[in-house]
């Protein structure tokens, strides 16, 4: 049994100052402490194809006191600078020795790579900054439709710039019009074989586009987005409210580490139901019979897909699965008013997104790059992963034969059960 | 009349001396019970962080770029081969309930193999310790604290792991009872906020190469579950005998159930060629943590998880080398081994050239070969036992019984 006797004291008492002297010291962070008021916190980044140099890299650097919550600023949240360089780590020391901060990329929110650069290819350039220890790999990834220096001058006057791109890819959920893709999501796509990666992009504003066979096309490379036909526009009149800067809208779609294509906004739309990364949307197409304008609200939901082989050919059969709630149908007399009507506006909206899907994996097949985890159908049904290593997917793929199936429902009619009645411009006021 | 500490009025017990023991006896002693206890809670928690606790390091990347994705079947084939072992240990030590491994070794081996088995043994959990530790600093320098010298971050450790080893086995396994909650804790959030990263088609094809080479590598990989060895040196201190199979099997399955879940989470979440080339991935996992803007650059709450995880591993190997040693050596006590083999532990930890040779070490040298020690030399001693049918007769509380008689001497009948 254990007595404590008065002589241990001293020791105990030594013991103690000892520990705490060493909490002091260590805890402190003596070689890694940093005064917050010598960071510069990049909240975004932008990496280029430079001119004197390999890489242009244009920073976002956080100003607190006009971030801060409460402060009623004047000036923007940010200072943007851009210096060329040889490599990310190189352009960060020299930015921190002429803005006199410790320049960090710990709070950074987001990449954005300008479309000469990703199209010459980005890995060298994301290899580096997933190496650095400072940045996450849950940041999010954008294609800029011109230049990355560009969106994040367009930012500038923001007070707080990333937050507000944050906003904008937080609603492609709701939206739909692009999928949301961090750097992670980007390298793992990349790195597994699986499927092709893909990246948001984001360019100035674009009319919406017109869902249907005649007007679902694409504009390949060209900058993402369709002008499409007979949208509503994009109104910037005096005394309308100010339009978004920025839009974040269509897929930008990789072989390997390179740019090689574009979605629009509404291929986007089709690709992540395909993909089951769709969490909801909204279409808008004409109809064929009745003739008439719909717009449906849909949910995505996951898709089926199974793989045969026809001798040496690969067959592919995808369902798609949503559901819809029309929002909105223009149409001059009584409809939607019993099961038949309703099934036959789901089948016309199911048959539109049928075409555009074909459309696009054909399109994609002619590029050699399979965006749509088709891939995993065939690794699945290897041996092992040495098998899969060897196999080179691509030419199967670009021969296989795809069939999209799509079940479309048509649940609700939104808040009325019947369509407004036509009244007669004479029958009315007359008392 | 000579005044020792423990007639010494108000004084402290030395819980380092043998009562009973001669100087120069030939005979090393029972472990003392006052260097400790342990129950069966604390013993299957010890074993399972000393086991698993490797997770957190280099492991899930060595192992994945070998298994590929079958990293799932290698750890399941490696635990029913551990099980194998951890049946030949236990049926051994039930032969010398009182005494631990080290001591085994010497009475059935003999003082020239004993002594050689034990050096393997004691520098397996030393070499174990000591690239654990490196591992955890190098973490702790690449990950947060980039411009702290190594030797810093080692030296603050091995004061933690030194202090703890002194304590003996009974602090360490208590800590470890009281953390173990925290750390699963922990780890079970990292997994559940990381899910909308999983893809479970990153998963297949399910074998990484063919099912004979996985069986094969499985069964060399057994060597990840090799430390369970350690029960063999802390059965001295185990209150209960009999439960100690059943407890160390739980904790071998234990073990297997994180490693193997994490295995497979690391694979689906990263693919096998992010898997393989992420330093530290379960470290990756937690930075990759971010629920809107709310939510996010939390790893440092997980921090307590490794370094926690590794001082408590680091700190039972420890303690088993400085055991070893001390037993081998005839030494009634380890503790004044601690300081020494402390500083040397500092001086193992630094002798790779780099944080690459470090991991290159533990993946191809200790998780290739390790099996033939901490299995292979259990089961060498089993056979021994069995063939010269040796066994220690009489129990503990026998032996205490004779300490305390007059005239009573060691107490230990060799011959069964």
């Amino acid at each position: 049994m254990k007595v404590r006797t008065g002589s241990r004291r001293p020791i105990a008492l030594a013991a103690l100052v000892l520990a705490l002297a060493l909490a002091a010291t260590l805890t402190g962070g003596c070689w890694d402490h940093a005064e917050l008021e010598d960071l510069g916190f990049v909240l975004a980044l932008g990496l280029d194809k430079g001119e004197q140099a390999p890489l242009r890299v244009t920073v976002q650097i956080a100003v607190p006191a006009q971030i801060a919550p409460g402060r009623s600023g004047s000036g923007p949240g940010v200072i943007t600078e851009t210096v060329e360089g040889f490599s990310l780590d190189q352009v960060i020391t020299y930015i921190s020795s002429f803005r006199h901060k410790q320049i960090t990329l710990g709070h950074n929110k987001l990449v954005v790579f300008g479309k000469e650069l990703a199209e010459q290819g980005i890995l060298a350039w994301l290899g580096e900054t997933v190496r650095d220890r400072e940045m996450r790999r849950s940041n999010d990834m954008l294609i800029s439709t011109g230049t990355a220096a560009e969106i994040l001058q367009a930012l500038n006057t923001e007070r707080n710039p990333a937050a507000a791109i944050e906003e904008l890819l937080l609603l492609t959920r709701y939206t739909g019009l692009a999928p949301r893709v961090t750097l992670h999501e980007w390298l793992t796509d990349y790195e597994g074989r699986i499927r092709a990666p893909v990246a948001p992009v984001i360019g100035p504003p674009r009319s919406p586009e017109k869902s249907g066979l005649d007007q679902g096309g694409n504009d390949s490379g060209g900058g993402g987005g369709s002008s499409g036909g007979g949208g509503a526009g994009h109104e910037t009149g005096a005394g309308a409210q100010a339009p978004p800067k920025l839009q974040v809208m269509g897929t930008a779609v990789f072989r390997g580490d390179r740019l090689v294509d574009i979605m629009s906004g509404l291929e986007s739309q089709v690709y992540l139901m395909m993909t089951g990364r769709l969490s909801r949307t909204v279409l808008s197409m004409p109809l064929k019979e009745p003739q008439a304008e719909v717009t449906i609200r849909v949910k995505g939901e996951k898709p089926k897909s199974s793989l045969t082989y026809v001798g040496s050919t690969a067959e592919i059969k995808q369902t798609l699965v949503f559901e819809g709630d029309i929002t909105q149908f223009v149409y001059r007399g009584r409809y939607l008013t019993n099961q038949k009507e309703l099934d036959n506006v789901a089948k016309q909206v199911g048959d539109h997104v049928k075409g555009i899907a074909q459309e696009l994996v054909t399109r994609m097949q002619g590029l050699g790059v399979d965006p749509f985890q088709y891939g995993g159908l065939v690794r699945r049904r290897l041996s092992s992963y040495e098998e899969w290593r060897q196999f080179d997917w691509v030419p199967v793929y670009q021969k296989a034969e795809v069939s999209i199936e799509v079940k479309s429902f048509v649940r609700r009619t939104g808040a009325t059960l019947w369509p407004l009645r036509e009244v007669r411009p004479d029958s009315q006021g007359g008392g | 009349m000579m005044t020792t500490r423990q007639n010494r009025p108000g004084g402290v017990q030395d819980v380092g001396r043998f009562p009973g023991v001669e100087p120069g006896s030939s005979h090393f002693p029972l472990m003392s019970p006052e260097w400790g206890h342990i129950g069966t809670y604390e013993l299957v928690t010890v074993l399972t962080i000393l086991v698993s606790g490797k997770i957190f390091l280099t492991f899930p990347a060595t192992l994945t770029e070998r298994a590929k994705t079958s990293g799932w079947f290698v750890t399941t084939v490696g635990a029913l081969v551990a099980a194998v072992g951890v049946i030949a240990i236990v049926a051994l030590m039930n032969r010398f309930p009182d005494y631990s491994l080290s001591r085994v070794s010497l009475h059935l081996a003999g003082p020239v193999f004993g002594s050689v088995f034990n050096a393997l043994l004691s520098l397996f959990f030393f070499v174990l310790a000591a690239i654990v530790l490196r591992e955890a600093a190098e973490t702790l320098v690449i990950g947060i604290l980039p411009l702290t010298p190594l030797s810093v971050l080692i030296v603050v450790m091995l004061i933690v792991i030194a202090y703890g080893t002194y304590l003996g086995i009974e602090a360490v396994s208590r800590t470890a009872f009281l953390l173990a909650p925290w750390l699963l804790l922990l780890l079970a959030a990292i997994l559940a906020s990381d899910a909308r990263y999983f893809n479970f088609v990153r998963l297949t094809p399910i074998w990484g190469t063919t099912p004979l080479k996985e069986i094969w590598l499985g069964v060399v990989r057994s060597a990840l579950y090799a430390e369970i060895v350690a029960v063999a040196f802390l059965y001295p201190a185990l209150r209960q005998k009999k439960p100690v199979l059943r407890s160390t099997l739980v904790s071998l399955g234990f073990s297997w159930l994180i490693i193997t879940v994490l295995m497979v989470s690391v694979v689906a979440i990263f693919g096998v060629t992010g898997a393989s080339r992420t330093a530290f991935p379960i470290y990756f996992m937690a930075r990759l943590i971010h629920f809107g803007r709310f939510l996010q650059r939390v790893e440092a709450l997980f921090v307590f998880l490794w370094f926690f995880s590794a001082a408590l591993k680091v700190t039972v190997a420890f303690y088993i080398a400085n055991v070893a040693v001390s037993e081998t050596l005839h030494l009634p006590n380890y503790r004044p081994l601690v300081p020494a083999m402390s500083v040397i532990l500092y001086t193992v930890s630094f002798l790779a050239p780099s944080f690459i040779a470090v991991v290159n070490f533990e993946a191809d040298i200790i998780r290739g070969y390790s099996s033939l020690i901490c299995f292979g030399i259990p089961l060498i001693l089993l056979g021994l036992a069995v063939v010269t049918g040796k066994r220690q007769s009489g129990s503990r509380d026998e032996h205490h019984l004779r300490e305390s008689s007059p005239g009573g001497k060691e107490g230990v009948a060799d011959e069964g």
